[in-house]
């Protein structure tokens, strides 16, 4: 069974097409990843999932239910960038995202926080790029979801913190929720992924299970990635 | 989720809109006190005899007249500023990307703006008009009777009308920002030159009714004609005015919860 299904999507602005009559489909219980160089389209696609944009032409269900507040509330978003209210404390975001967030999960949110010896009395505004950019994904995976979306979740993170970004979220997502990861940084979440789908110029130009795709090509997801958008050029 | 969002943008709003608000208040009771005092010392009745005035209490009184004209400018100015700032910062910057996913639709987000704008509104226009009972030396004994004429109708209506023109000029730039942000480039610049053109069509048509409102009732010719127009007159003038800002309001909120629902975040 699918969670979120594209029905041929396209997205323009002016006259530039991003995103061109893309159908696909989210399945239930696997982490995806959809890879492909900067400027791909990557995170329209993400952002057309979260109301973010509306698409030019086609249609976008979760569910099969058109989007709106059910597929907000069963949809986790991390964007590729800080959305907090800086002036705020981590106490007061929590309780933000208590209020707003049914399925927000507080104890697992503190207990994640205590990890990182973040204080919930901090200023978010005194923490650092990427202490924020933690928080913001400890509190995306305490939420009890069906479909957890991460765009770009190690971009701006240095090598050191990258593990520990990729081990928070394989050891906190909801058992059988997916997980839909948006990166051109292959290499490094490439032993999380069940699922790839390479976009390229606002085309899907290759879907396929991560496993079987190895074992057809005998190499690696960066390599096949590689080798397709040296091809696709 | 109305209220959440409401209580949300409020606590995010109000601290500078208060403290300004106090600010006024106190000039204007500094101004209503070192009045009193002025009075007393420079015009003794029972004796008919003229005493200078402390020039200290008369420094003090003139400071504070014009302190209080400033803090209520500035009240005004802030209030518009933040609702503004609070609007682009929650649903155009990164905080966007928040607001929008949060599990609520987008015209409750639209409709706690506003009524996150009217109610700072409603707070200057109201910290406003007490302090103006200031200027009135008997506001102790008769307090509800505002400003020098004595009016209470005339002024109510007046205060209702400012609440609406306020509430236009923030919807001039609710819409200004919504349509600046559908360019892609120099947002700022667009909003502003948006709110500012529906700002001043709406002024322009606003001035049109008026002159064909006059033109039509003849009693209305003597706000052009007569210095001191009547107090009926002026009722009638104000009232129309409201009336013409509360439509405004009537067909800029659609259109701009319109054109929320269908904005994309780039």
């Amino acid at each position: 069974m699918s969670l979120l299904q594209y029905h041929h999507v396209s997205k323009r602005f002016g006259n530039t097409t991003v995103l061109d009559n893309i159908n696909l489909e989210i399945p239930t219980g696997k982490i995806i990843g959809l890879l492909g160089p900067n400027g791909a389209g990557k995170s329209t696609l993400i952002k057309l999932a979260n109301t973010l944009l509306t698409p030019t032409t086609g249609n976008i269900t979760f569910q099969n239910q058109p989007l709106g507040v059910a597929s907000k509330t069963e949809i986790a978003y991390l964007p590729e960038r800080t959305y907090l209210d800086k002036t705020r404390t981590i106490r007061q975001t929590l309780d933000f995202f208590q209020n707003f967030y049914h399925n927000f999960d507080r104890a697992k949110a503190e207990r994640l926080l205590d990890d990182l010896d973040l204080q919930l009395d901090t200023q978010i505004l005194h923490m650092s790029k990427g202490m924020q950019e933690k928080l913001q994904l400890i509190l995306v995976l305490s939420r009890h979801v069906k479909l957890y979306i991460l765009d770009e979740p190690l971009g701006g993170i240095d090598p050191a913190a990258r593990d520990y970004i990729l081990d928070t979220i394989l050891t906190n997502f909801d058992e059988g929720a997916s997980v839909l990861i948006s990166t051109h940084l292959i290499a490094d979440i490439e032993k999380l992924l069940d699922e790839v789908i390479f976009l390229q110029n606002g085309k899907i130009i290759l879907q396929d299970d991560a496993d079987h795709l190895r074992a057809q090509t005998q190499t690696s997801i960066d390599e096949i990635f590689r080798k397709e958008f040296k091809n696709a050029r | 989720m109305l209220v959440k969002l409401l209580a949300y943008n409020l606590q995010r709003l109000i601290k500078p809109i208060l403290i300004c608000a106090g600010l006024t208040v106190l000039t204007a009771l500094i101004f209503y006190f070192t009045q009193y005092d002025t009075e007393f010392i420079t015009h003794d009745t029972r004796t008919e005899e003229i005493i200078h005035a402390s020039p200290f209490i008369v420094f003090v009184h003139g400071l504070f007249y014009n302190l209080y004209a400033i803090c209520g400018v500035v009240l005004t100015v802030i209030t518009l500023i933040r609702i503004w700032s609070l609007f682009q910062k929650n649903l155009y910057s990164d905080e966007a990307y928040l607001t929008y996913t949060l599990p609520i639709k987008r015209h409750i987000i639209w409709a706690s703006h506003c009524l996150t704008a009217l109610i700072a509104i409603i707070i200057c226009m109201t910290t406003i008009l007490l302090s103006n009972l200031c200027f009135n030396q008997d506001f102790i004994s008769a307090p509800f009777q505002f400003g020098a004429d004595h009016e209470p109708l005339l002024n109510t209506i007046s205060y209702f009308c400012l609440i609406l023109q306020l509430s236009f000029i923030a919807m001039c730039g609710f819409l200004g920002i919504i349509l600046g942000h559908r360019h892609t480039k120099q947002t700022e610049l667009f909003s502003r030159l948006w709110g500012f053109i529906v700002f001043t069509l709406g002024e322009a048509l606003l001035l049109l009714t008026i002159f064909l409102f006059t033109k039509l009732n003849p009693a209305m010719q003597e706000i052009f004609q007569q210095a001191r127009p009547s107090i009926e007159c002026l009722q009638s003038l104000i009232t129309l005015v409201a009336i013409v800002y509360a439509i405004y309001l009537l067909i800029l909120y659609p259109v701009c919860q319109k054109l929320l629902d269908s904005a994309d975040l780039n």
